[in-house]
C-alpha cells in the first residue's frame, strides 16, 4: 500500500521515541514491524516483557510513548502507573489490548487511548496522531489512567470522565441522575457536580446502558434507574430523585417497567 | 433427575464448554501470534500456525454433536491446541503426550470437551505467570478400572495463581472450570461408573510449589450398557 504509507508519513518531522511493553514476543514483533514499516518518525528505544522491565527502560530512555499491554504475568499494565508519581509522568501511554468488548467499555468511560490486537495500521496512525509531545498534559492524563484502572478492577464503584473546555470532571456513575440532550450538547444532572454541559451528543453516552443501571427513556433522555422516584404511567412522565420531570416514550414504557420491577 | 433430562442438560453443558473453548481471547491470541510471525518474516511458522488453527476449528465443529470422542480424536485436538499455545509462547513452552499400555486409540472413548479445559488451566493459571521453562505432560494409561489421565504442569501452583487472580481482581475460578465440573457431574449421574478427579498440589522438600497435577480416571464407557 504505497499510497497509504505516504499519508502516514506526512507529519513525520517530529521524532517520537517509544518503548513496547508486552509479554508475548510475537505481539512485540508485530507492533515493531508495523511501526518500522509505516512510521519512520517513531524510534523504538526498547522492548520489555514485564512491568518491572518497563519501569527500568522508562527511567533510562525517557520515551515519549509507551505501548502497553494489559494482561501480563506478574503485574498488569495498569500497575505500571503505581511506579511513578503524577509529577514524573513524562510519557504517554497507548494501551494495546486483546480484551473483550466488556472490558473495552472501561476505556470508553475514561477517554484513555487504546488500540486492539491484532493491531491495525489505521488505529495505530490515529493513536499516534493524537500524541503531541510538545505539550504532555501530564496531570489530567494520569487522573484518567487512575479512573481507567479503577473501572477495570472495581465493577461496583465505576466512574466516568467528563471534559468541558476548561475542566475535567470525574463523576461516579451512581451520582448521575439523568442526561438530557440539548442540541449537539448533553447535560448531566448529578448529585455531586450539579449540572454539567458536555460538548458531545446524547448518543455518545448510550454506552452507559451497558455499563450500569442506565436506560434511554426518550430520544432526549437517559436516566439512572436508581434515581427514579415515581413513574406516571398515564402521562408518560418520570419523576427523578431531584424532583425533575423526565419524558418517557410510549414504546419504552413496558421495557422500563420491566427493568424497574426486576 | 430423569435420564432424558440429564441428556438435555448434557447437550447444554456441551454448548457452554464449546463457547468456553472458542472464547474470543483465545481466538485473538492466535491471530496476534500470526501477525507477529508475519512481521518477523517467519512465513513457514505463520503458515503452520494457520493450518493448526483451521484443523482445530474444523475438528471441534465436526465433533460438536458428540458426547463421547475416540481417544485418537481427543489426542489430535489436544495436540493442536497445545501447538497453538507453543507458538504463542515462542519457545520456553513445551508439552509431551505419553501413552502407556494403549495400542488401539480408536476404540477407547473419552467424554468430549473435557480434557482440553484441564490443559488450558495448566497453561493459563499454572504456566503463564511462570518464569523459565514451562512444561505440560499429559499421560494416558489403560488400567483395569478404566483410562487414567494425568495432566501435569511445572507451573506456579494453585495457591500462587489464586493470589495473582485476587490481586488483579480476577475471578478465582474461571467460567471454564465451573462448566467443566458441571459436565463431569452430568456424566456421573448418567453412568454407573464414575469419573474421578484428584488435584495434587506438587511441592518440594521445602514445601515450595512445583506445579499442579490432575489425575482423572475415566471409566470404560464401551462396556456400559447405557453408553450414548
Amino acid at each position: 500500500m504505497p499510497h497509504a504509507k505516504q499519508s502516514y508519513l506526512r507529519n513525520s518531522m517530529q521524532k517520537i521515541s517509544a518503548i513496547i511493553v508486552d509479554d508475548e514476543p510475537n505481539a512485540r514483533r508485530a507492533l515493531r514491524g508495523l511501526l518500522e514499516e509505516n512510521f519512520s518518525q517513531v524510534e523504538i528505544m526498547g522492548e520489555c516483557k514485564s512491568v518491572p522491565e518497563a519501569v527500568k527502560a522508562i527511567n533510562r530512555f525517557k520515551p515519549d510513548v509507551v505501548f502497553l499491554d494489559i494482561a501480563m504475568p506478574g503485574y498488569s499494565g495498569f500497575e505500571l502507573l503505581d511506579f511513578f508519581d503524577e509529577q514524573h509522568l513524562r510519557f504517554r501511554i497507548i494501551f494495546v489490548t486483546a480484551y473483550s468488548e466488556h472490558s473495552l467499555r472501561a476505556f470508553e468511560t475514561s477517554a484513555v487511548d487504546y488500540i486492539l490486537k491484532p493491531v491495525r495500521l489505521e488505529h495505530l496512525a490515529r493513536a499516534l496522531k493524537k500524541i503531541n509531545i510538545e505539550e504532555p498534559s501530564v496531570s489530567s492524563e494520569s487522573r484518567q489512567y487512575q479512573v481507567l484502572k479503577e473501572n477495570f478492577t472495581n465493577q461496583l464503584d465505576k466512574k466516568i470522565v467528563l471534559q468541558t473546555a476548561e475542566t475535567i470532571f470525574v463523576v461516579r456513575m451512581e451520582d448521575i441522575i439523568y442526561l438530557q440532550a440539548e442540541g449537539s450538547y448533553t447535560r448531566f444532572y448529578t448529585t455531586s457536580h450539579g449540572v454539567l454541559t458536555i460538548t458531545k451528543k446524547l448518543i455518545d453516552f448510550e454506552f452507559l446502558e451497558n455499563n450500569g443501571p442506565f436506560f434511554r427513556t426518550h430520544r432526549s433522555y437517559i436516566v439512572n434507574l436508581n434515581h427514579i422516584k415515581k413513574v406516571d404511567k398515564k402521562e408518560f412522565i418520570l419523576m427523578m430523585s431531584n424532583d425533575a420531570e423526565v419524558y418517557l416514550a410510549q414504546d419504552k414504557k413496558n421495557l422500563l417497567l420491566e427493568k424497574i420491577i426486576k | 433427575m430423569k435420564r432424558q433430562e440429564i441428556k438435555a442438560q448434557l447437550l447444554k453443558s456441551q454448548l457452554v464448554a464449546l463457547r468456553a473453548q472458542m472464547n474470543p481471547h483465545f481466538l485473538y491470541n492466535v491471530l496476534n501470534t500470526v501477525q507477529g510471525l508475519v512481521y518477523g518474516n517467519r512465513k513457514t511458522e505463520a503458515g503452520e500456525l494457520l493450518g493448526n488453527f483451521s484443523d482445530l476449528m474444523r475438528k471441534t465443529l465436526q465433533a460438536s454433536d458428540k458426547q463421547l470422542l475416540s481417544l485418537q480424536d481427543e489426542i489430535d485436538n489436544l495436540r493442536l491446541y497445545l501447538e497453538l499455545e507453543k507458538a504463542r509462547f515462542d519457545g520456553g513452552f513445551d508439552y509431551h503426550i505419553n501413552l502407556v499400555n494403549l495400542d488401539d486409540l480408536s476404540f477407547v472413548y473419552v467424554p468430549s470437551l473435557m480434557l482440553q479445559p484441564f490443559a488450558e488451566n495448566a497453561v493459563k493459571h499454572g504456566l503463564m505467570h511462570k518464569k523459565g521453562d514451562k512444561e505440560v505432560l499429559i499421560q494416558f494409561e489403560k488400567e483395569v478400572e478404566g483410562l487414567k489421565v494425568i495432566i501435569d504442569d511445572n507451573g506456579i501452583g494453585r495457591v500462587n495463581s489464586m493470589e495473582i487472580n485476587k490481586r488483579s481482581k480476577n475471578k478465582p475460578f474461571s467460567f471454564a472450570t465451573v462448566a467443566l465440573n458441571e459436565r463431569m457431574n452430568l456424566f456421573n449421574s448418567l453412568y454407573k461408573q464414575k469419573i474421578t478427579c484428584r488435584i495434587i498440589d506438587k511441592v518440594d522438600e521445602m514445601q515450595q510449589p512445583l506445579g499442579t497435577r490432575i489425575e482423572l480416571l475415566i471409566p470404560d464407557y464401551t462396556h456400559d450398557p447405557d453408553a450414548l
